[in-house]
């Protein structure tokens, strides 16, 4: 694992994608430059009417539980708060930058299935473990597949086979991707968030979700996060990004983030409780 | 005649269950197997896994019955 060196021209070679929508990008940095109030942030949001609905119909979601209805931006942020609302219109953003991705390479609603839930499970896992920006790790957990997606755009007669070798050999997809490829989708997924100015926690994650305990130690429990949330996903098979067989279990990583058997148990509820409304809202009208 | 005819339904009706069941097991055991590849590289000895492989369970044999309606 690590970069190679084809890493960042296979981003670059969708520039669509490379980058992210300009409304999202002055959001963000209206937000990290603490200039934003519920005001301004509303006005950058209404430049792009469709993620204007696109949040308030995630904000509505029983995901975020508001006792009331909420039908402005400016109203979703002094609720939910600048952040939140950065990592959501986030997500939006992503999943409907995506949208117009070839049904004959890879299944989207499966796809998104996956994504979804494993989201729900980091989200879950951070409030378990009293993580600060749980919207964050929500973030991570629904990006962590991306660079299947950039894998199957780019590569797509290399992405079948590797589809192919993994179902008939049950055999860890990244593990038969590192042997076609020379890299994972966990590499291109790091490579492009990084490239979207992401934070490290996120990108860095993603990159070590399969070997967790070998990312640097500040980076360590975010990744045992997503890892543990990948791999309750994946047991439950809701959806799927490639792999036949679940991902080997990090038992080091399970004893670093020091949980109970029992969270197993909550995790699965909230993803059984949420991921199908939550589908819905991010996924309709794709 | 009436009464034939009735206890034939009874039969009848009393061998769509035997079936229905059948289906319902053959399902269970194909879900099964499914959840033994699915789990192949995962330590199911771990009090987490062993959990997890439970919760799998119960999540998709649940499914199946609401299948089943």
């Amino acid at each position: 694992m690590g970069d190679h060196p084809d890493l960042n021209a296979l981003v670059q070679e969708t520039p669509q994608i490379a980058t992210l929508p300009s409304v999202y990008s002055e959001l963000s940095m209206l937000i990290t430059q603490n200039r934003a109030n519920a005001t301004l942030v509303a006005r950058v949001v209404s430049l792009d009417p469709g993620l204007t609905v696109r949040l308030l119909r995630m904000v509505n979601s029983s995901f975020y539980g508001l006792d009331r209805r909420v039908d402005t931006v400016s109203h979703a942020v002094s609720l939910i708060g600048h952040e939140q609302l950065r990592q959501l219109a986030l997500a939006t953003t992503v999943v409907h930058m995506f949208r117009a991705m070839p049904e004959h390479l890879i299944n989207m609603s499966s796809y998104w299935s996956h994504s979804i839930a494993t989201a729900i499970a980091c989200r879950s896992l951070g409030r378990m473990l009293r993580v600060e920006k749980v919207e964050s790790l929500f973030v991570t957990g629904l990006l962590h597949a991306v660079g299947s997606l950039i894998i199957c755009i780019n590569r797509p007669r290399k992405a079948r086979r590797v589809f192919i070798q993994a179902k008939n050999s049950e055999r860890q997809l990244n593990e038969v991707e590192q042997d076609v490829l020379g890299y994972t989708h966990a590499d291109v997924g790091a490579a492009l968030m990084k490239n979207w100015g992401l934070s490290s926690h996120q990108f860095e994650a993603v990159r070590w979700k399969h070997a967790p305990m070998q990312a640097e130690e500040r980076y360590c429990k975010v990744a045992s996060i997503l890892h543990v949330a990948n791999v309750v996903a994946c047991a439950l098979n809701v959806g799927s990004v490639g792999d036949e067989v679940i991902p080997r279990f990090s038992e080091e990583a399970w004893s670093y983030l020091g949980l109970g058997a029992e969270s197993i148990q909550a995790l699965v509820w909230e993803i059984e409780e949420q991921y199908e409304d939550l589908t819905q809202r991010m996924t309709d009208g794709i | 005649m009436g009464n034939l005819l009735r206890s034939e339904e009874k039969v009848s009706e009393q061998s769509e269950e035997k079936e229905r069941q059948k289906s319902g097991e053959v399902r269970r055991d194909e879900v099964l197997r499914m959840l033994d590849r699915k789990f192949a590289l995962i330590n199911q000895d771990h009090p987490a896994m062993r959990l997890l492989r439970r919760e799998a369970e119960r999540h998709w044999l649940h499914a199946i019955e609401e299948e089943d309606g």
